[in-house]
């Protein structure tokens, strides 16, 4: 920029000259500013406010100064003092300090202001701090399939798995199936035997049994769009937007039946109200519920479907007829099943003579993920001797079953805890499943 | 940053739900991206102080003071892994500290005067709960904490009086339920005691304080039990000091009228009584507890609440004593003296081997033992060694006498 420079010099003799031209020498430090020269801009705009206190140009310009040079909290001081006086890209800079100072509840107070006064605003730095993904869903009214299944910019997604690619889990397959795939594929059965369809199932076990497997498997096997709902797709920094998010989903699965909503980890979505200390939560919670009972709308041809590892923290009315009144126990896979996960796992790996019978013999209480990490440490272990050895080394039955044993099965933990829910706090018969899989009778 | 947010309510949450490892995984995130938000850090050392990982707890409290000092709740934070350490002087510093910050926080004060009665100052833990009740009359930690003191101190009727407005004011508090469980159990009313631990355990089933006291309250149905377990509240109200004098006083006193005995003719019944009711309670000391264990054993609620170690202490202890009177009555019925005097010793080692079996920690570990541990697997190595060599006929061997020695200091190493 030469010819910037040569004017900012002039200017600076000419200021030499006579130093109290305030329009000069804001000129100058104007010009030092969109040239990039913050610190020396800064002590322009300081030099106006010496000799012309209040000057708006100059305490905006100065603050600009500050948010490039990363003076976030002398910049908020500035912006503070001027609210009702700034223009649009100053409220701009005023939010991103206070975003980068931490000062939510501000930052948010600011861009509502700004939102209001022009509605179509957007800023992508910003909505990526203050709004959560899923509320750019209010930018447009309708959603077509497009949106959601092409590029995986949201959660919907048409699963390939059916029943017959999950091993084992047989009564949770059959449960699936009596209370939601055959009132979908023969209504008229269910009709003439007068049983009510519709509902919900909440599955329920120790981490990494397949919980999530299984509901895309039930999605596939009716050829049914799968909406996976998690927290963050959910809550919204901002009051009654959390309620807004969870209807439009809802209302996104009404549109594009038959869909299946999945909502994992449903004990943070529907916790007992009794753990919530954020009032803010139990409006999240009552719109689930009303949400789930179709008040407003039908839930014909949406199928929902709801896994956690803690169903005790669950609060009691998701469990009343017509929400989630049906609870499966997902235990972890049986022999049979930690053979076929093994099999699979192991396909593509270099391995020799594998005795998965062995294998899975001695993985028991092992979940999916569990296996998972067997193979995962057997690998590595295999890999650094291949390394030293200059050629691979296949995996043995031998270093599978030493993976085996560095490798605590991660169910136990939970079945110590589900063991007690299920001993003192059954009174229900809820977690009878758990007492049979652990050979209690009571 | 919002995730950041939603990370640190999720940790919250699950804080609230009693799952402080899930949460622990959540809130580190938080602390990983804000390392001197003492918030978070905060909230991170509840998590590790709720799964019982308090020197974790007591190091992140520590920096979230460092960072913030003038926050009370951190060092309440403090102050409460520094009593679940039994370390009662720097909780006690940290609860002043928290204290004299902010005076009128109720909940500071019931866990001071929780302190006063695990120093069994019984008089200075009313106090306390009372000033802390003075702030907040319905603080569940006070009225329990009173209702404690009160019982420690006799006044039964008050301190009823107390549990009935805790659980007015929240019925379905667990921490309350197992107060009045350990109340009710002091006083020797099991059932009463039973039925509150179950309650505390519906409302909270992971709740290890209440299932200690449901298993109590199981083992008094055995009257013996009850009594011993009585005897032993008793005790621990009274202080280390007047423990020390209390039972050093019985052994001596017994040795003197054993002496009498011995010495004079008309005090020989009298003795014969005493030292009889001596030997009795000193054993029942030693049985009782593996006795109750093999009755839960047996019991429909009572074997889901036993330990592991206290089924094989169970087992192992029933297999010593059926062990010991086989062979003491096999060595009757052979008739040979010489062999029956053998299996008398035999029977006697493996009879007196329930003891360390009823009492010592399964599944035995060669790492990390404790001494009165090494002096359990030194008396079973002795032991078998014992039987060997009486088997063989190998008379007064120096195993037998070794063994009997290590057993006399594992009781009395025990004891105290």
């Amino acid at each position: 920029m030469p010819m910037a420079n040569d004017t900012i010099k002039n200017l600076l003799e000419a200021l030499q000259v006579s130093p109290d031209n305030i329009p000069l020498r804001l000129h100058l430090a104007e010009l030092m500013l969109n040239d990039e020269m913050y610190s020396e801009a800064g002590e322009q705009f300081s030099d106006v406010l010496k000799r012309s206190y209040g000057n708006l140009k100059a305490q905006l310009g100065l603050a600009s100064c500050y948010f490039n040079t990363g003076k976030y909290s002398a910049a908020i001081v500035i912006y503070e003092q001027l609210t009702g006086k700034l223009p649009l890209e100053d409220q701009i800079r005023f939010v991103k300090c206070l975003i980068k100072e931490n000062s939510m509840q501000q930052a948010i107070e600011v861009y509502q202001k700004i939102l209001g006064a022009d509605p179509l605003y957007s800023d992508e730095e910003i909505d990526n701090y203050l709004r959560m993904p899923s509320s750019s869903l209010y930018g447009s009214d309708e959603l077509t399939e497009d949106d959601f299944d092409e590029d995986g910019s949201y959660f919907m997604e048409r699963p390939k798995w059916k029943f017959k690619d999950v091993g084992g889990m047989q009564r949770v397959k059959d449960e699936i199936s009596i209370k939601i795939i055959q009132p979908l594929k023969s209504p008229d059965l269910y009709k003439a035997f007068g049983k009510k369809t519709g509902g919900g199932i909440l599955l329920y076990g120790p981490p990494g049994c397949g919980k999530t497997f299984i509901a895309k498997a039930t999605a596939g096997e009716i050829d049914a769009k799968f909406i996976n709902i998690g927290l963050h797709d959910i809550l919204d920094m901002w009051v009654g937007n959390s309620e807004k998010n969870l209807h439009e989903i809802f209302e996104m699965a009404r549109r594009h039946t038959p869909s299946v909503l999945f909502f994992d980890e449903v004990d943070a979505m529907g916790a007992s109200r009794s753990d919530l200390k954020q009032s803010a939560m139990r409006h999240v919670i009552n719109q689930f519920l009303a949400e789930l009972d179709g008040v407003e709308s039908d839930n014909d041809g949406v199928l929902i479907l709801a896994a956690t590892n803690a169903p005790w923290s669950v609060d009691p009315a998701f469990r009343r007829p017509g929400r989630f009144d049906r609870i499966i126990f997902v235990e972890p896979p049986d022999e049979a099943a930690r053979e076929d996960i093994f099999k699979t796992m192991l396909q593509g790996k270099p391995v020799d003579n594998i005795d998965t019978g062995k294998i899975a013999a001695a993985a028991k209480d092992y979940s999916g993920a569990d296996i998972n990490a067997v193979i995962d440490i057997a690998v590595e272990e295999k890999l650094r001797e291949s390394m030293s050895k200059g050629t691979i080394q296949p995996i043995t039955t031998k270093d599978l079953l030493k993976a085996i044993k560095q490798h605590r099965p991660t169910t136990l933990e939970w079945f110590s805890s589900a063991r007690n829910y299920a001993l003192y706090a059954n009174e229900s018969g809820l977690y009878d499943d758990i007492l049979k899989y652990l050979k209690i009778k009571k | 940053m919002p995730e950041i947010t939603g990370y640190l309510e999720r940790a919250e949450l699950l804080l609230n739900q009693g799952r402080p490892k899930e949460a622990e995984t959540w809130i580190k995130k938080v602390v990983e991206a804000e390392p001197e938000n003492d918030y978070a850090l905060s909230v991170l050392a509840r998590c590790f102080l709720n799964s019982k990982q308090f020197d974790k707890g007591i190091e992140v409290i520590r920096q979230a003071i460092a960072l913030d000092p003038e926050i009370p709740h951190y060092y309440y934070l403090a102050a409460f892994g520094y009593y679940q350490k039994n370390e009662r002087p720097s909780a006690i510093f940290f609860l002043n500290k928290a204290i004299e910050l902010n005076p009128y926080y109720a909940e500071y004060f019931g866990l001071l005067a929780f302190i006063h009665i695990d120093q069994n100052d019984f008089k200075d833990a009313l106090d306390k709960a009372n000033e802390g009740l003075a702030i907040d009359a319905g603080n569940i930690t006070c009225l329990n904490a009173r209702s404690t003191a009160l019982n420690k101190l006799r006044m039964t009727d008050d301190a009823i009086n107390t549990m009935q407005d805790a659980l007015a004011i929240d019925p379905d508090n667990e921490f309350t339920h197992a107060t009045v469980g350990w109340n009710h159990l002091e006083k020797g009313r099991h059932k009463d005691a039973a039925n509150h631990f179950r309650e505390a355990l519906r409302i909270d089933p992971n709740y290890q304080n209440a299932k200690t006291g449901l298993k109590e309250a199981l083992k008094s149905k055995i009257p013996p039990y009850r009594w011993l377990l009585q005897y032993s509240f008793w005790l621990r109200n009274k202080g280390k000091q007047f423990r020390w004098i209390f039972l050093l006083g019985i052994f001596s006193g017994v040795q003197i009228i054993n002496y009498f005995k011995e010495q004079r003719s008309d005090f020989a019944n009298i003795g014969w009584f005493v030292v009889g009711l001596y030997a009795i309670f000193a054993a029942a000391s030693w049985v009782i507890n593996p006795l109750a264990n093999i009755f839960l054993l047996a019991h429909k609620e009572g074997k889901y609440a036993l330990t592991n170690s206290e089924k094989w202490n169970a087992i192992s202890f029933t297999l010593c004593v059926l062990g010991g009177i086989t062979v003491l009555l096999a060595g009757n019925f052979i008739g040979d003296k010489e062999w029956s005097g053998d299996f008398l010793i035999a029977g006697l080692v493996v009879l007196s081997l329930c003891i360390p079996m009823g009492h010592m920690r399964f599944p035995l570990q060669i790492k990390k033992n404790t001494f009165s541990q090494w002096i359990e697997l030194s008396l079973i190595v002795l032991a078998i060694i014992t039987l060997l060599i009486t088997l063989f006929h190998i008379p007064a061997s120096a195993a037998g006498i070794i063994y009997f020695i290590l057993f006399v200091i594992y009781t009395w190493a025990k004891a105290f």
